[in-house]
């Protein structure tokens, strides 16, 4: 499962959990805060995938612009996972 | 001692609030004032509770029952039912006209209306017949105790206006209001609205784009949130857009990284974190554009307290003003209350590590432990839970659960049991987000539930 994969489907996993109703479909231009999942969502969607992919980008990159796409978000887990094996 | 009404007239104050359908000047607002305090004459001296609708509406009962009740207490709807049912409970709805609709309230304010009109024409600005008081109401404002219960703290107008100020800059700002002001927090950005005479934008969109393109629409310039809050908006990517003078944070420990991200969005507004305790009604402002606080300010104190850190590494603060007296058992012979702030002192800066009582800050929403556990123990069972906080990066942190379950009983039928029961009893906030299925819970010595352990 490629990251993007892990990233749609742990939000879905999380839309469940917190009851948010997830728009569908996610495209790379569905702006996070338009996507269904509040802040809570967010926030759990972050906790679940530093369970998975063993990275937080959010505290442990600088990153400097936070993400708004669907697409910006998997790019910050992206550069985190290529940080992280270098 | 001035009241509310007072105070602003002492300041001259011209504040606006940008309500959802209409503006309102602080005149205006005074003039449906003093129509309710004349509908509520009878509770001269008496306490009562002001329950929030918006803004506007909150405005017009501060102003008309500050210096005329003798306790005050500021509330939302649910909380106001954790008052006793002897205190009468006012809702002021500006946007509602049924609101004024009642036989004995609609004749009233609207005479008195009418009457305070002809008043303003004739001497061009409103005047009140409670302006100077002789009643120094006492503000009450809830915060959640260890059981979820709230706990009401007093404070005076004083207290609550001691970090308030005015100046000509400070009147040219525009507000937005992202807390209600039944918090203290929320207070705190009204009362510095009314009193720098300032403009508030109190828009009513869940939205958050929708809330920026408002904010853009009406020349927002000075925001004040949670940490949390602030980094939402920084998701919308939308927040350049807004012209910000002035950059509050507050409700929540400030970390260096958020700090950096709006200075380097907003180069020229002026970035301040705001400590305050809700019980303590006392603040101190950072305005250094790094976390925690100066160390030197133990020794120095701020401008309204003296502070000290414990050999439990608690930070404890003594106000100048006297504190409410449920905080006795908190306060040490020198006059020092314990915040149950955990700090840590790290070079010549004082950091904020998180709460001794092991409440949990779930992006600004105060949630207790053992609130949550009393519904996870309530499940068939379940043996032992412990509920804490993971760090989290978007919302501080999350609340998870520790449960011990009777031996030979099934896992997944009983975590079921208890999303369930936490889904009907608790908040979404509140709800823990993990429930990990643990052997044994270490207890102290003394039986209680050991809250001071590392959990990763």
């Amino acid at each position: 499962m490629n990251i993007e994969q892990t990233v749609k489907r742990a939000m879905h996993d999380v839309a469940e959990l917190s009851d948010c109703q997830l728009i569908e479909p996610i495209k790379s231009d569905t702006l996070l805060l338009q996507s269904g999942l509040d802040s809570l969502g967010y926030a759990m969607l972050v906790a679940q995938l530093e369970e998975e992919l063993g990275i937080d980008p959010f505290t442990e990159l600088a990153i400097t612009v936070y993400p708004a796409t669907f697409a910006e978000f998997v790019a910050v887990y992206a550069k985190g996972l290529e940080q992280q094996s270098q | 001692m001035n009241n509310l009404v007072g105070l602003l007239g002492e300041h001259g104050a011209n504040a606006n609030i940008v309500g959802a359908v209409e503006t309102y000047t602080v005149h205006q607002l005074m003039v449906y004032a003093n129509a309710y305090r004349q509908t509520y004459s009878h509770l001269s001296k008496q306490p009562a509770a002001l329950i929030y609708t918006n803004a506007a509406s909150f405005v017009v009962g501060m102003l008309a029952f500050d210096g005329h009740c003798s306790r005050l207490y500021l509330c939302s709807a649910v909380l106001a039912k954790d008052l006793d049912a002897s205190i009468t409970r006012i809702t002021i709805d500006l946007a509602d006209a049924s609101a004024t609709k009642s036989p004995n309230t609609e004749s009233v304010v609207q005479s008195s209306i009418d009457e305070d009109q002809k008043q303003e024409r004739l001497s061009g600005r409103v005047t009140t017949d409670s302006q100077c008081s002789n009643v120094v109401t006492q503000w009450y404002l809830a915060t959640s105790g260890t059981t979820g219960k709230p706990k009401w703290f007093a404070h005076t107008l004083a207290s609550l206006t001691r970090n308030s100020k005015a100046s000509l800059t400070l009147g040219d700002l525009c507000w937005a209001n992202l807390y209600q002001a039944y918090r203290y927090a929320g207070l705190q950005v009204l009362l510095q609205v009314l009193i720098s005479g300032a403009t508030l934008v109190d828009d009513d969109s869940d939205d958050l784009l929708l809330k920026i393109q408002c904010w853009v629409n009406t020349n927002v310039n000075a925001i004040s949130a949670t940490p949390s809050m602030w980094r939402q908006m920084l998701m919308s990517n939308h927040l350049h857009n807004v012209p910000l003078q002035r950059i509050t944070l507050g409700g929540e420990i400030v970390d260096q990284p958020l700090l950096d991200k709006l200075a380097k969005l907003h180069p020229t507004a002026s970035i301040a974190h705001i400590y305050a305790s809700t019980e303590a009604g006392v603040g101190f402002v950072v305005k250094d554009q790094l976390a925690g606080f100066p160390a030197s300010w133990l020794q120095q104190g701020v401008s309204n307290a003296q502070l000290a850190v414990d050999e439990k590494q608690h930070l404890r603060i003594k106000p100048k003003h006297e504190l409410d007296a449920q905080l006795d058992t908190l306060i040490d012979d020198k006059g020092y209350l314990d915040t149950q702030d955990i700090v840590r002192l790290e070079g010549d800066r004082v950091i904020f590590l998180g709460r001794a009582s092991g409440v949990i800050n779930v992006g600004g929403n105060k949630v207790p432990p053992e609130k949550v556990e009393s519904v996870i123990l309530s499940v068939e069972g379940v043996s032992q839970a412990k509920v804490y906080g993971q760090p989290n990066s978007v919302l501080g942190n999350l609340v998870v659960a520790d449960i011990v379950i009777e031996p030979n009983l099934e896992w997944v039928n009983i975590s079921q049991t208890i999303r369930s029961q936490c889904k009907l009893f608790l908040q979404r906030f509140e709800i823990p987000v993990k429930l990990r299925k643990i052997d044994s819970l270490v207890m102290s010595p003394t039986g209680k539930l050991n809250r001071s352990d590392d959990h990763v």
